[in-house]
């Protein structure tokens, strides 16, 4: 199994280095291999890779499960 | 990936009309202070990013791009100010180079116009706009170097483009420490659950066995059959009443009496000394806050900007980005630094309140453990008739619930203190009530022992079930606290490790660029780019000595350099082979010569994919540029001057002999003669550089033509012949030759130049150039011309040099090659040892 990091570079491109995405594909990887629950990683990788938002309010919702509408 | 072709510049800032063909290769712009060069540099920038640095930011004041980016003499009609850049750019396909035409109107900054519109193109310029790091000055250069540990990691974080993984951070921090705080008053509540279940059993402490004693008991009583061992699904009330749903008619009266006595406990808990003196304190440290206009200001604000910032990242993620109050456009970036920055002015404050907060807590506790209490009592009033004690419990139950409610809000502060002022105070209605309750259920007739028993089970019964929902509820909330807190400290651990081994990165190549240009007296250098929370630290080695801050013992110049190296190293690393251009702008001012052609060399060699942009007002450093190779003799131009009327007056940067041959096409063989005089004397004194060629030294670096020039030629000449025989003993036949031919070549040009007859012939003597013809200057520009290409390595065409700079010269080199100039030792006879 492949370290954080070595996932995370896996995220890399030949154009501009997008560290961020980097990170979060590395830690959304450590939270798997931590089993944690797969529907809150789930949703992390939603939030984060795909919108692309690290509101508050996204990543509430991603993590305890909340309705996130107001 | 883009590369800069041309660009326009029409009536902005300081430049009237004026057109720069940069060919996609690097370029210099060369002019004295106040000739324009920044102009061009405010206009690339604008025209890639719509932004003008120097016009924001820091000391920048009420001036913005709109109002004063136009000529100041096109104020009125600033329609007129824009800049069109033309480009090459590889789209999806890296190989296929198409051309792109931006423009960008300073009336409409964010609205650039691309032709032909190809999404390919539009993205392209979308990836720059998001990176205006591309264009580096001084100013933003020493960022990185002369600052603190904190506003250097701003800035690095910046250019990596890590604003996001903070907020992430944060916000994971936030959600976590919110989801602990959850878990305090469901753990009252249970906690609260759990004794108005010991009451209902009667029994100090909980056990099984206890448990199943009380409940076998009253069943066996009744007839019930008698659970063998717990279960936690256990309905102790199974059987009552032929298996029906089971309701609570009756009140069991020592029940009662327990609860009721329980009640009292809690309201001599809401009212005794030790709980009202901490109350006061609590309410006058409230008082106090809500007495400083400063504080109150700055709470209110903290609430204010911070909920303005979650607005604002909900927003960025369906794509508006604007301010949440006003609505008006805002850098993402730059809104959060703003809205962070102003809730860390308030940081102290903040810090007040929390302190406060968590006192107010701990009496929020207390009254919640009241309010379960009074509930239990509520109802068995009201089923032994006590109604009066009843709707005044119930009364005081959903004041607590309310107190509870706005001590948990904090604010508006003055609701809060004037809240504590009244939680330790109950009516007098509340004692008379429960005087009521008690005298009720003292008179409750004894029931049958039956009764009793059911009673018992059926209140047991509802108290374990919500015995069981408080544990649920608090259970959920305990796995989510501990989900949101894993996920945080995964986060904080991935992203540091993910970080480290960036910093790391960089780190290794910011050495190697700093070594590469000071090899001469730094070649052992090294560095330490250490982050953490919130802070990236710069240590840097101080020829041996240790390693220090960079401003601590290291010259100016060296500080340019650590930047400049810096810079590029996180270039690279970010932006790898899409770092196809960037503009320096006089960034290299403190730089001493020696070192800057090292830098010219190091930008030449270890950034052949990059597009340099440089602007300087050294004449010296665009030579340097040239020998080095680093530009092209047509890859740059001279700002003569510059008036407002006319903007920056431009002469295009020709190489010495087309401008001395322009002059003869004119029959200005004085003006030819100058331009041959001052590029020799300019080449001289590099040639005595490069080959150490040992010449009178002069305090005052005045040094004529004739003292360096015809010292340079033998020396270089001694220079070829030692790497002839040095490759004659390695045994390379071919090297042999072509260098016995370059040497012959050289002797003959060298010959031809006259240059070596310079101290005894006055005739040749550039005073002397002026009185000749236009044919005899022409013989002497090519002689000299012939010279100085002999000077150069035919296939790079650098200039040769010696290497080390310092210490015993090893081999002549240029851009392409390393020829030794020390023999191969010959093995020694074999030496016997001596016993």
């Amino acid at each position: 199994m492949s370290d954080g990091k070595s996932q995370g570079k896996e995220q890399a491109h030949e154009g501009v280095r997008d560290v961020s995405a980097e990170v979060f594909t590395a830690f959304l990887a450590a939270l798997e291999r931590d089993q944690v629950d797969p529907m809150v990683v789930q949703r992390l990788r939603v939030a984060l890779i795909q919108e692309k938002t690290v509101s508050e309010r996204a990543l509430r919702a991603a993590v305890l499960a909340e309705d996130p509408s107001p | 990936v883009i590369s800069l072709e041309t660009v326009r510049i029409q009536e902005f800032r300081g430049i009237r009309d004026l057109t720069l063909d940069f060919r996609g290769r690097n370029f210099a712009i060369c002019g004295n202070n106040g000739t324009g060069k920044s102009g061009v540099v405010d206009a690339l920038e604008f025209a890639l990013t719509g932004k003008i640095s120097r016009l924001a930011g820091e000391g920048s004041g009420s001036v913005s791009v709109r109002e004063h980016g136009p000529h100041v003499d096109m104020r009125e009609t600033p329609d007129k100010a824009k800049v069109t850049l033309e480009v090459t750019y590889s789209g999806a396909d890296a190989r296929a180079k198409k051309k792109l035409t931006i423009t960008r109107h300073l009336k409409a900054p964010t609205k650039p116009v691309v032709s032909p519109k190809d999404a390919d193109g539009t993205a392209a310029l979308k990836e720059i706009e998001g990176h205006p790091e591309l264009v580096l000055s001084r100013r933003q250069l020493i960022r990185y170097v002369l600052t603190s540990p904190a506003e250097r990691s701003k800035q690095v974080q910046a250019l990596l483009r890590l604003e996001q993984l903070d907020q992430a951070r944060a916000h994971l921090l936030k959600i976590a420490n919110s989801a602990d705080r959850v878990l305090l008053p469901l753990e009252d509540s249970l906690s609260s659950a759990k004794s108005t279940l010991l009451r209902a059993l009667d029994i100090p402490e909980y056990t099984n066995e206890a448990f199943l004693q009380g409940v076998n008991a009253k069943r066996a009583l009744l007839g019930l059959k008698v659970f063998a061992e717990f279960s936690p699904t256990l309905s102790v009330a199974d059987g009552i009443d032929g298996g029906q749903a089971v309701s609570r008619t009756v009140v069991e009266k020592r029940q009662a009496l327990r609860d009721v006595s329980a009640l009292k406990d809690a309201l001599r808990d809401a009212t005794e000394a030790p709980f009202v003196a901490e109350i006061q304190e609590i309410k006058a440290q409230i008082e106090e806050l809500a007495q400083d206009p400063v504080a109150v200001e700055s709470l209110n604000r903290e609430a204010f900007y911070a909920n303005g910032l979650s607005f604002f990242d909900a927003d960025v993620t369906t794509g508006i980005a604007g301010c949440p109050l006003c609505d008006v456009k805002w850098d993402p970036a730059a809104f959060r630094a703003h809205l962070t920055e102003k809730l860390g002015q308030m940081r102290a404050f903040a810090d007040r309140r929390r302190k406060v907060e968590a006192r107010v807590g701990a009496v929020i506790a207390r009254l919640r453990k009241a309010r379960q209490v009074v509930g239990t009592v509520v109802g068995q009033a009201r089923s032994a008739g006590a109604m009066g004690a009843s709707t005044a419990l119930n009364e005081w139950g959903e004041r607590l619930e309310r107190q509870c409610m706005e001590l948990s809000e904090f604010f508006p502060l003055a609701r809060c203190a004037a809240t504590l002022a009244i939680v330790a105070t109950p009516d007098d209605c509340i004692e008379e009530a429960v005087v009521e309750c008690e005298r009720a259920f003292v008179s409750i007739p004894e029931a049958t022992e039956q009764d009793k028993a059911r009673t018992f089970l059926i209140v047991v019964q509802e108290r374990i079930a919500a015995v069981r929902d408080a544990r649920e509820k608090r259970d959920r909330a305990t796995v989510k606290a501990a989900i949101a807190r894993q996920v945080v400290e995964t986060y904080s651990k991935t992203c540091d490790s993910v970080l480290v081994g960036i910093y790391g990165e960089v780190q290794a190549e910011f050495e190697t660029l700093y070594r590469a240009i000071h090899h001469h007296d730094e070649k052992a250098f090294t560095a330490e780019l250490s982050p953490s929370t919130g802070a990236l630290d710069l240590k840097v080695d101080f020829y041996g000595r240790g390693r220090f801050p960079p401003a601590a013992y290291h010259s100016e110049g060296h500080q340019d350099g650590m930047g400049l190296c810096l810079y590029l190293a996180l270039m690279k690393h970010l932006q790898g082979p899409a770092f196809t251009f960037a503009v320096l702008d006089d960034v290299l001012m403190s730089i001493d010569a020696g070192h800057r052609r090292e830098v010219a060399a190091v930008l030449r060699q270890r950034f052949p994919g990059t597009q340099f942009i440089l602007t300087t007002h050294d004449k010296q450093w665009l030579a340097h540029m040239k020998t080095e190779k680093l530009i092209s003799n047509r890859s740059s131009v001279h700002f003569q001057r510059w008036t407002v009327g006319t903007g920056p007056v431009m002469a295009t940067d020709r190489d010495v002999w087309q401008e001395a041959e322009a002059c003869l096409q004119k029959d200005d063989v004085k003006g030819a003669a100058v331009e041959l005089r001052h590029f020799l004397e300019y080449l001289s004194a590099e040639l005595c550089g490069r080959l150490r060629v040992p010449v009178e030294f002069r305090p005052d670096g005045q040094y004529q033509l004739g003292e360096l020039l015809p010292k340079a030629i033998p020396a270089f000449r001694e220079l070829l012949r030692k790497a002839k025989a040095a490759a004659n003993s390695y045994g390379k036949r071919e090297e042999v030759d072509r260098l016995g031919a370059q040497e012959q070549n050289f002797h003959a040009v060298a010959v031809a130049s006259q240059v070596e007859m310079w101290p005894v012939n006055t005739a040749i003597h550039y005073n002397s150039w002026e009185n000749l013809t236009v044919g005899e200057l022409r013989r002497v520009i090519e002689a000299q011309k012939a010279l100085t290409i002999a000077f150069s390595c035919v296939a790079c065409g650098e200039l040769y040099r010696v290497v080390p700079a310092y210490e015993t010269p090893e081999v002549l080199a240029c851009g392409c090659t390393s020829l030794p100039i020390v023999p191969k030792k010959k093995a020694g006879p074999v030496v016997q040892p001596v016993h």
